[in-house]
């Protein structure tokens, strides 16, 4: 179709002749240029950390949101291009708002990930709002019947059950660190100190109770809760008294 | 003051109506670890019987029942929606409907007919997530509410006082224990033969639909080689 | 301009019972011959039982929706032999359509104004169907449409047995007929028998006057 291989890098929905579509490749090269985000699921509930980057002291860190509520059992972070991020979350509140008028039950969080790979899918073609792929990964995390679930999702539409996941700029280092030390039966501030020290551990800057952001679904209760910087003061606190790791 | 030479034509001849009464009684009683959906299955056509055999009952899922009075064609479609409704819902979301999820899709799928309300009357019964029997009665346009008995159709106004009486008792004195699965099997058989007693549109078999953890049977139907239930006499 | 919408507010030439039975080796109907213009007895010869593919039909109500109906299931069936590929509708199948056709038209408050008799095999088994304007339906062993419900059918569910006999079902039949040629002022003394055997063979009796009827006094008469 094209005299020259580098062609197919134009449309969004033309397979190259090795099969494969460059334009969802690089969105999802896009993502390796976001914050770090990270989440941790363990028995007691799942851990959403993201790395907010404060380009200047005159921005207000409280208007950049990256961890965002999606019902009250479910909540995602992102890492990419939190606009298309916002945009597939807002997608995922009308699926699952219309689930509980529909069933008058909450949506389990697999089917709430389907909801937005589904979304992500839609490009392309003349009919949809979206002439290219989603620049974002989420991390959805959230409680249902069956207990606590955290998925991954990439531009192309697929979607992963992970236990830990790191996305971002730093996702590599994060998620070595992460897989290292976790295990299912941590508790909750051991998750929460898990998640400080990875963060800290790869972010150019250091860490503030402004700079980066917390949410945790409790499997008990299923409520979301986002973190405010007093509540992560207090996570950095304890790692500060931590002795340093040899 | 002129009278008129001619009388004034009729504005409008009545309209034809869509809407036929078949008659019928359901009754559902949810127990502490079983459910009850149970039906006449009379077809009645104004005062003529038009066939003795026709069910009333739709088993959703493995733990669901709907019970549905009124209009026959209503209901043949209103049970042959839902049960693309519950196959859709396993297909979409891997799991099976729970009664208490289908309660409120019912009543969404009712009221969205609001404007040419399908003409039926439902009960449902099934178990929850934790093995307790739960019922939910249904007007045509979608209100509902979860009960521990319900009953619709044309003999429910001769049932209900004695659902009152029987299962809620609560004008009682003395107030016996929540009735077991085969005394509330026994007491619907009577219920009904009661109600057929009375009511020209209720009668001829009884379908029983019982919901426990283990499934749901169904009571009458000539496939399981059980014998029927007959109502009154021949 | 558009033409105003025009629908069926009442019927207009009508055929009055229609009667079926199942028996041994298939299912019977009855009818007579008359399609009546309110009480006028317009059409004195008119077949109201149809056969059509695997089945067989006949119905009370509007003779131009049922000659309406007939076209639409003809359709159907002739549809299906026109792919060449050995599949043909069953009767209960056929029944199904019907009543869903029935049930369409009802919802738009503009009804075929009939109750139609469908008759045919199952499985092996005869099948008898009906199906009114409202989309109603049932399947049983005696059917009886119009006045046909009030007169012939308790006498058919008393008589009725599963392995009836041709002649024992034709037997009460008449019996019926003859009943609704009695107390039902919109029959004619022609009436038509039509069958269809479980091997989906249709047999349509040509019209023919009901015996064994009995017209004098009351008085001079002794009923046996």
């Amino acid at each position: 179709m094209f005299q020259n291989k580098s062609e197919y890098d134009r449309s969004v929905n033309s397979f190259s002749p090795e099969g494969r579509l460059f334009q969802v490749e690089y969105a999802i090269e896009a993502i390796k240029l976001g914050s770090t985000a990270l989440a941790i699921q363990v028995a007691e509930g799942v851990l959403l950390a993201v790395e907010k980057r404060i380009t200047s002291t005159l921005l207000e860190p409280a208007s950049i949101d990256k961890i965002m509520q999606i019902d009250t059992h479910i909540g995602a972070a992102m890492s990419g291009l939190s606009a298309d991020g916002r945009s597939l979350v807002e997608t995922a509140r009308v699926e699952t708002t219309n689930h509980r008028f529909n069933y008058g039950e909450a949506m389990t969080v697999e089917t709430c990930t389907q909801a937005i790979c589904n979304v992500c899918l839609k490009f392309g073609d003349s009919k949809s709002k979206m002439s290219r792929p989603y620049g974002v990964a989420l991390l959805v995390a959230g409680v249902d019947e069956e207990g606590p679930a955290l998925f991954h999702t990439d531009p192309s539409g697929a979607y992963v059950r992970v236990q830990v996941k790191a996305v971002g700029a730093a996702s590599d280092g994060a998620q070595t660190a992460l897989n290292e030390e976790y295990n299912k039966s941590m508790r909750r501030g051991e998750v929460e100190d898990l998640a400080a020290k990875t963060l800290k551990a790869v972010m150019e800057d250091a860490v503030t109770p402004t700079n980066i952001e917390f949410a945790w679904v409790d499997a008990g209760t299923r409520v979301f809760h986002a973190y405010t910087p007093a509540e992560v003061e207090v996570i950095l606190a304890r790692l500060a008294a931590q002795p340093a790791a040899e | 003051m002129l009278t008129p030479a001619v009388a004034p034509i009729e504005a409008k001849k009545k309209e034809w109506s869509p809407y036929t009464d078949n008659g019928g009684t359901t009754l559902a009683i949810a127990g502490p670890d079983y459910a009850i959906v149970a039906a006449d299955t009379r077809l009645s056509n104004g005062y003529s019987i038009s066939c003795r055999d026709v069910t009333k009952l739709a088993q959703l899922t493995q733990h669901c029942v709907i019970g549905t009075a009124g209009m026959q064609a209503d209901r043949a479609v209103f049970h042959k929606l839902l049960r693309t409704r519950v196959d859709y819902f396993k297909y979409k979301y891997g799991k099976t409907i729970t009664p208490t999820a289908l309660a409120q899709m019912i009543a969404n799928i009712l009221y969205g007919h609001r404007f040419f309300p399908y003409y039926c009357f439902n009960v449902v019964g099934g178990l929850d997530a934790q093995g307790h029997g739960v019922v939910f009665s249904y007007d045509a346009v979608g209100s509902y509410q979860a009960l521990p008995y319900a009953t619709t159709g044309s003999g429910a106004q001769l049932l209900e006082p004695l659902l009152d009486s029987h299962i809620a008792q609560r004008n009682r004195t003395q107030k016996n224990p929540p009735m077991s699965k085969d005394e509330a099997i026994a007491f619907v058989k009577n219920a009904m033969a009661s109600v057929s007693e009375r009511d020209i549109h209720t009668g001829d078999f009884l379908e029983i639909a019982v919901i426990t953890r283990e499934g749901t049977q169904i009571i009458t139907r000539e496939a399981d080689g059980v014998e029927r239930i007959k109502l009154g006499f021949d | 301009m558009d033409a105003p919408i025009t629908r069926t507010l009442e019927p207009i030439n009508t055929g009055t019972s229609v009667v079926g039975i199942t028996y041994k080796d298939g299912v019977l109907i009855a009818s007579d011959t008359l399609v009546s213009y309110g009480s006028l007895s317009r059409f004195r010869s008119i077949q109201r039982l149809v056969s059509i593919g695997p089945c067989l039909i006949g119905a009370s109500g509007d003779y131009s929706d049922f000659q309406h109906i007939t076209d639409l299931l003809t359709q159907k069936v002739d549809e299906a032999s026109f792919h060449q590929d050995g599949f043909q509708y069953t009767a209960p199948e056929l029944f199904e359509y019907l009543c869903r056709v029935m049930y369409e038209r009802r919802s738009k408050v503009n009804p075929y104004w009939n109750r139609v008799v469908m008759a045919g095999s199952k499985q092996g088994k005869p099948f008898l169907g009906c199906v009114d304007l409202y989309g109603t339906h049932y399947a049983s062993p005696t059917v009886a449409t119009g006045y046909g419900e009030q007169l012939a059918q308790p006498i058919l569910r008393k008589e009725w047995h599963p392995d009836m006999s041709l002649e024992e079902a034709h037997a009460l039949l008449e019996k019926c007929m003859r009943v609704l040629l009695y107390r039902d002022c919109y029959t004619i003394n022609k009436v038509q028998f039509a069958r269809i055997g479980l091997d989906g063979q249709t047999t349509i009796e040509p019209p023919a006057p009901l015996t064994g009827t009995r017209w004098e006094a009351p008085l001079t008469i002794t009923l046996p």
